[in-house]
């Protein structure tokens, strides 16, 4: 039994579900409470670049992978 | 500069939803890297031929993909990390005392679990005051008066100076010298004080030290009239309480084996004040409290 759309699919839905609840969770860190200033914008950015943008580009590296038959 | 006003529950608490989410991310990995051995490796997972596997285009994509979310991960770890470090500093810093950037001796908090805390109460409560108040003025007119004796019988034109000196100040010092004579009283009031206190506590080391002071104080009394009887009395008073002292510095060291390194390593300017001043190693240094 080999490899299925469906499987990719799942995985790469995984990651983005993964990385919009770590999204929410910072996002309801900053809220929580009065947390600002120049080290409190370098969490969200550095968060951001080292974080969301990885996850996403993961996603989107596994949705963009194509199955073909195997041929022996 | 950072302004953080989170309570540090809110932070642990984000921070522990976080490391949750970090570990769902291990299905999907776990999915990815099985994907890419078994295109690569197909015979090893006995795939028959028609079977679907990833592209060599797509096996490099996964991979790649895999590489990602682990950087991700441990760059998340070592944020929150990060955030969690500087909650601990926010709370470190709440916790010192007013005043404990100049005499360092409130950096030791709870938190550090290093020496027993000093609390300005200890410092400033007016019983504690006057109790050591009475105690040292007594002791130090106990080494004057024993003084004064000693100059009686073996230098007698200072002790003669001294009288003279002393007729010649104004009515007031009469008086206080009355008062003068209450003070010895009052010093072994002040070690009944301990004894009751060390008593109720169960204390025993207490119990010897100030029952010791007591007994001292009462058989230094009744050889003073010999003078000779009452310098040594005097004499083995200081010891006593001199090496009381030592005692109780010596066993908070050997107590806190680490804690005299991480005090100066935390308040290194105060090791020179201790240095030129070694009594303040008792009040704002690490054997305070």
């Amino acid at each position: 039994m080999g490899l299925s759309n469906i499987a990719l699919s799942s995985a790469a839905a995984e990651i983005r579900a993964a990385e919009q609840i770590l999204t929410s969770v910072v996002a309801q860190l900053q809220q929580a409470g009065t947390w600002s200033g120049a080290d409190a914008d370098r969490f969200q950015r550095e968060w951001h670049d080292l974080v969301t943008s990885r996850l996403q580009s993961a996603a989107g590296r596994v949705e963009s992978c194509s199955l073909i038959p195997l041929v022996i | 500069m950072t302004k953080i006003g989170l309570s540090p529950e809110t932070v642990r608490g984000h921070a522990t939803s976080i490391e949750n989410q970090l570990g769902l991310l291990d299905h999907a990995q776990q999915s990815l890297q099985t994907a890419g051995l078994m295109s690569a490796n197909p015979l090893n997972y006995l795939l028959s031929p028609g079977a679907l596997v990833l592209s060599p285009w797509s096996i490099t994509q996964t991979s790649m993909a895999n590489v990602e979310i682990a950087l991700a991960r441990a760059s998340a770890r070592e944020l929150v990390q990060k955030l969690l470090y500087e909650v601990g500093a926010q709370e470190f810093a709440s916790s010192a005392l007013d005043g404990s950037y100049e005499t360092g001796y409130a950096w030791r908090t709870d938190d550090a679990k290093k020496i027993p805390d000093l609390e300005p109460g200890d410092l400033f409560n007016p019983l504690n005051f006057a109790k050591n108040l009475v105690d040292n003025v007594s002791t130090l007119y106990g080494l004057g008066e024993t003084a004064l004796l000693a100059a009686k019988r073996w230098a007698e034109p200072v002790f003669n100076d001294f009288k003279a000196w002393w007729k010649a100040l104004p009515p007031w010092a009469g008086k206080l010298s009355k008062f003068g004579k209450a003070i010895p009283i009052l010093g072994s009031a002040v070690s009944l004080i301990d004894l009751g206190i060390a008593i109720s506590e169960g204390d025993v080391p207490g119990i010897i030290q100030h029952g010791g002071s007591i007994v001292i104080d009462i058989v230094t009394a009744a050889l003073a009239p010999t003078l000779v009887g009452g310098l040594i009395g005097a004499g083995v008073g200081i010891l006593w309480d001199a090496g009381w002292e030592i005692a109780d510095d010596v066993q908070v060291m050997i107590e806190n084996p680490t804690a005299m390194y991480e005090y100066y390593q935390e308040v290194p300017w105060m090791a020179p004040i201790h240095a030129l001043a070694p009594i303040t190693v008792e009040i704002w240094g690490p054997l305070a409290g």
